[in-house]
C-alpha cells in the first residue's frame, strides 16, 4: 500500500462517450467525452472559451470544430486533434476533481487512466504523450482490468465492458490481461446507434431525426427480449411533431448486440483451462454504459445456457466502476512503482 | 487472503512494467534481470522451438496442424523450400526469436501473383472522416478514387475488389473480415489526412507495425515468463514468422506505392511533400491476413489541396498514381507476371 498520504491518487476512465474521474479526496465526475474548439473568430466570442468540453461542446456544438476524441476506442488515425482533444478532456476531468489546486498546493499527483482496450493496444505511446505534464506520476491500463480490480474480479472471472465505441471482453486469470485474454468488438453503443438511425429512417422516412435524437432514445428506452409496454417517440415532420412507435426497431438494433457479444465471450471462455471454465461461466460481469440495456444481462445469461450454463452479473455503476478501479490501484501501488513511472 | 494480496501485487507489478516499457521502449529493470536469468535457464528450450519453428514449418503445413496458414500457402502458390540448412540458435531466446523473425525472408521464396486487389475506400456513412472547412468529406473522395482506381486495375488486368461502392457505414472490422473472405492478394485503404498546421501539403503511406518490432520484443518476455513450452507457443513463434512475412511485404508494397504516388503526383502538384512510408498500429490494417498498407492521397487542411481534390481530374490522377504503385509492386514481386490473363 502506499503510505505517502500527502498523494492525490486518482483514477480516471476515458471512455468514447463518457469519461469519469474519481479521487482520493472523494470527489468524482462524469463529463461527456466530447472536446470541441470554436470554428472561427464569430464562434469565440460566443462561447467566450478557446475549448469547450462535456455537455457544454455538446450543446454549442454547431460553433465547433467538435471531436469525441476515442472514436471507436482509439485516436483517430492520423488526426492530430484527437490527440490534443484527449488532453483537454483529460485536463478538464483533473481540474474537477481539484488535481489542480492539489499540485499548486505541492501535493504530487498520481493517475491510474483506463481506456478502451484497443486504444491500449495500438495509441498507447500516443495516450501517454497526450497526458505529459498534467499529473506527477501516470499509469495506463486497459478498462476491463481497471474495472476487474476495482471489482476484485481478478481470478476466474469474465469482464465484458460494452462502451459506446468498443465492446471489450477480458478473462481475468489472475495475471496481467495479455492479448489472448482480450477480444475488442467495434459493436458497441454507437452501432446500435447506428442501426436504429437506419431502421428508424427505413420506416418513417417522412421524420426529421438527428443522431443526438436517436441516441437519448437509445439511452431512455434501449432493451432486448421482451417489453411489456411501447416506446414511442416524438419527432417533427414538416415542422409537426408526430409521434412514431421505435419498439421494433429498438429490440432488433439491440439486440443485434447479442450474438457477436456471445461468440466472442464463448471463444474467450473456450480458451480457458477446462477446470476453471464453469467458474469463468459463472462469474461474468457486464458493466459500461451500454450494459444498461433492458434484458442484456439476462439474454447473455440465458446463451450461456448452450456452452454448460452460467451467470452474468451486470454491474450496478458502470458510470464510475472503471474510475473507481482507477482509483484502487493508484492508492494500491506502491511508493516505488510510482516513481518508477514519474517523469 | 494472502493469496489475494499477492495475486494484486503482481498484476500491479505487471502494469507498472508495462507501463514502464512503453516509457522507455524496454522492460522495467526489475524485469530485465528476471528475463535474463529466465533466457539463462530456458535459453536450451527456446533454441529448440525455434528450430522447430524453421524446419517444422513445412511439417506443420503438410499434417494441417496449422490451418490458416496453409490456407494462406495454398492463396499465395507458395513454393515450400526444402528445410533450410540455418544455423540453429543455441541460446537467449528472445534475442534469438529476434533475429529469426526479423532476418527478411528471400522474396523469391514467395513467387505469387498479386492479381486479386481490396481496394477499401476509407470511413462512408456516418462516418465522414475528416472534413474541408467549406465542407468536402473525405468518405466522398476516397470513395470516387476507390472506384477509379477499380475501374483502371479491371482495365489493367487486376481483379479489383472494393469493400464498399456506396456511401455505406463500414467497421473497421467489417473491411478486414470482406477482404479475407474476398481472399484478396493485397490490400489498399485509401484515406485523405488532416494537419494541424495549414500550411502541409503531404502524401504519406502506412503499414501495420511498431516501429520497433516491440511487439515481437513483448512475445519473448511473455513467452519467456511461463514454465515450460506447450505446444500453443510454438504455434504463436509459428504465426509470427508468417506474420513477419506479411508485414515484410506490406512494407514494401507502402513503399512502392508511396513512391509513385509522390512520384505522380510531383508533375501536376510540386508542392506536395513525400512524408514516406511508417508503420503504424492502424485499426484497419490489423485484421487482415494479406499485405495491406493504407494510403492518405491528399490532406483537407489545407485549401490549395482542397481544391485539387474537388477536381475530377486529379482524381483520377491519383487513382492512376496508385495503379502505378501497384502495378510496380505486382511486378516487382513477380517479373513473370501476365496481366490481363
Amino acid at each position: 500500500m502506499a503510505d505517502d498520504n500527502k498523494a492525490l491518487s486518482v483514477g480516471v476512465d476515458l471512455g468514447t462517450s463518457r469519461s469519469a474521474i474519481s479521487a482520493s479526496s472523494g470527489a468524482r465526475e462524469l463529463v461527456l467525452s466530447y472536446v470541441g474548439w470554436p470554428l472561427d473568430m464569430v464562434a469565440r466570442r460566443v462561447v467566450k472559451k478557446d475549448c469547450l468540453v462535456g455537455e457544454e461542446a455538446l450543446e454549442n456544438r454547431v460553433m465547433l470544430d467538435l471531436h469525441r476524441p476515442l472514436e471507436r476506442g482509439m485516436i483517430k488515425e492520423g488526426a492530430e486533434r484527437d490527440s490534443k482533444a484527449v488532453r483537454e478532456l483529460l485536463s478538464h476531468l483533473l481540474t474537477q476533481a481539484g488535481v489542480d489546486e492539489a499540485r499548486e498546493a505541492g501535493t504530487p499527483v498520481r493517475a491510474v487512466v483506463g481506456v478502451p482496450a484497443e486504444a491500449m493496444r495500438v495509441n498507447k505511446q500516443q495516450l501517454r504523450s497526450a497526458m505529459e505534464g498534467l499529473v506527477d506520476s501516470l499509469m495506463i491500463v486497459s478498462e476491463p482490468f481497471a474495472v476487474a480490480y476495482g471489482l476484485d474480479a481478478l481470478l476466474h472471472a469474465l469482464i465484458i465492458d460494452i462502451g459506446a465505441g468498443t465492446t471489450d471482453l477480458c478473462v481475468m486469470n489472475g495475471r496481467y490481461p495479455r492479448d489472448e485474454d482480450q477480444k475488442t468488438l467495434t459493436v458497441a453503443g454507437d452501432s446500435i446507434d447506428d442501426q436504429l438511425e437506419q431502421l428508424i429512417g427505413d420506416r418513417y422516412p417522412e421524420a426529421l431525426v438527428s443522431r443526438h435524437m436517436v441516441t437519448s432514445w437509445k439511452e431512455s428506452g434501449s432493451f432486448v427480449g421482451q417489453l411489456s409496454g411501447k416506446i414511442i417517440v416524438q419527432a417533427p415532420v414538416e415542422g409537426k411533431p408526430t409521434k412514431f412507435d421505435i419498439t421494433e426497431e429498438m429490440r432488433t438494433a439491440c439486440t443485434s448486440l447479442v450474438p457477436p457479444v456471445v461468440e466472442a465471450m464463448n471463444d474467450l471462455i473456450s480458451r480457458v483451462e477446462p477446470e476453471y471454465q464453469p467458474k469463468v461461466r459463472n462469474n461474468v460481469i457486464l458493466t459500461g454504459g451500454s450494459s444498461l440495456i433492458g434484458g442484456l444481462g439476462a439474454a447473455i445469461q440465458e446463451a450461456l445456457q448452450d456452452v454448460g450454463g452460467g451467470k452474468v452479473r451486470v454491474v450496478k455503476d458502470p458510470a464510475f466502476v472503471g474510475s473507481d478501479g482507477g482509483l484502487a490501484i493508484a492508492t494500491d501501488a506502491p511508493d516505488s512503482d510510482w516513481e518508477t513511472l514519474s517523469g | 487472503m494472502a493469496n489475494v494480496r499477492t495475486v494484486r501485487r503482481r498484476l500491479l507489478r505487471e502494469a507498472v512494467e508495462e507501463n514502464y516499457a512503453t516509457m522507455f521502449g524496454a522492460p522495467a529493470p526489475s524485469v530485465q534481470r528476471r528475463l535474463r536469468f529466465q533466457r539463462f535457464r530456458r535459453g536450451g528450450a527456446w533454441g529448440a522451438a525455434l528450430a522447430l519453428a524453421f524446419t517444422g514449418t513445412w511439417v506443420l503445413a503438410e499434417t494441417g496442424v496449422f490451418k490458416r496458414e496453409q490456407i494462406i500457402t495454398e492463396r499465395v502458390a507458395l513454393i515450400v523450400p526444402p528445410p533450410p540448412q540455418r544455423p540453429v540458435p543455441r541460446i537467449g531466446a528472445a534475442a534469438s526469436l529476434d533475429s529469426v523473425v526479423t532476418t527478411p525472408m528471400d522474396r523469391s521464396v514467395f513467387p505469387y501473383a498479386v492479381r486479386r486487389i481490396v481496394i477499401d475506400a476509407g470511413h462512408g456513412g456516418h462516418h465522414v472522416g475528416t472534413s474541408s472547412p467549406g465542407g468536402m468529406q473525405e468518405k466522398e473522395i476516397t470513395l470516387d478514387v476507390a472506384n477509379r482506381l477499380a475501374a483502371l486495375l479491371r482495365a489493367g488486368g487486376f481483379e479489383p475488389l472494393l469493400t464498399r461502392s456506396d456511401d455505406k457505414t463500414l467497421t473497421l472490422e467489417d473491411r478486414g473480415d470482406l477482404a479475407n473472405e474476398l481472399e484478396g492478394d493485397i490490400f489498399v485503404s485509401i484515406h485523405v489526412n488532416w494537419f494541424s498546421e495549414s500550411d502541409v501539403r503531404a502524401v504519406e503511406t502506412f503499414y501495420l507495425g511498431p516501429t520497433e518490432d516491440r511487439e515481437l520484443q513483448r512475445l519473448a518476455a511473455r513467452e519467456n515468463e511461463d514454465p515450460g513450452i506447450p505446444l500453443g507457443e510454438y504455434r504463436q513463434a509459428l504465426e509470427r514468422v508468417f506474420a513477419d512475412v506479411r508485414r515484410q511485404e506490406s512494407r514494401q508494397l507502402a513503399r512502392t506505392v508511396q513512391q509513385e504516388l509522390h512520384k505522380s503526383l510531383q508533375t501536376v502538384n510540386p508542392a506536395v511533400e513525400d512524408r514516406g512510408v511508417k508503420s503504424a498500429p492502424f485499426g484497419v490494417l490489423t485484421r487482415t491476413r494479406m499485405p495491406a498498407i493504407l494510403t492518405e492521397v491528399g490532406c483537407l487542411s489545407n485549401d490549395q489541396e482542397v481544391a485539387l481534390l474537388a477536381n475530377d481530374e486529379y482524381r483520377q490522377f491519383l487513382a492512376e498514381a496508385l495503379l502505378e504503385g501497384i502495378r510496380s509492386y505486382a511486378l516487382e514481386l513477380n517479373p513473370n507476371l501476365t496481366l490481363g490473363s
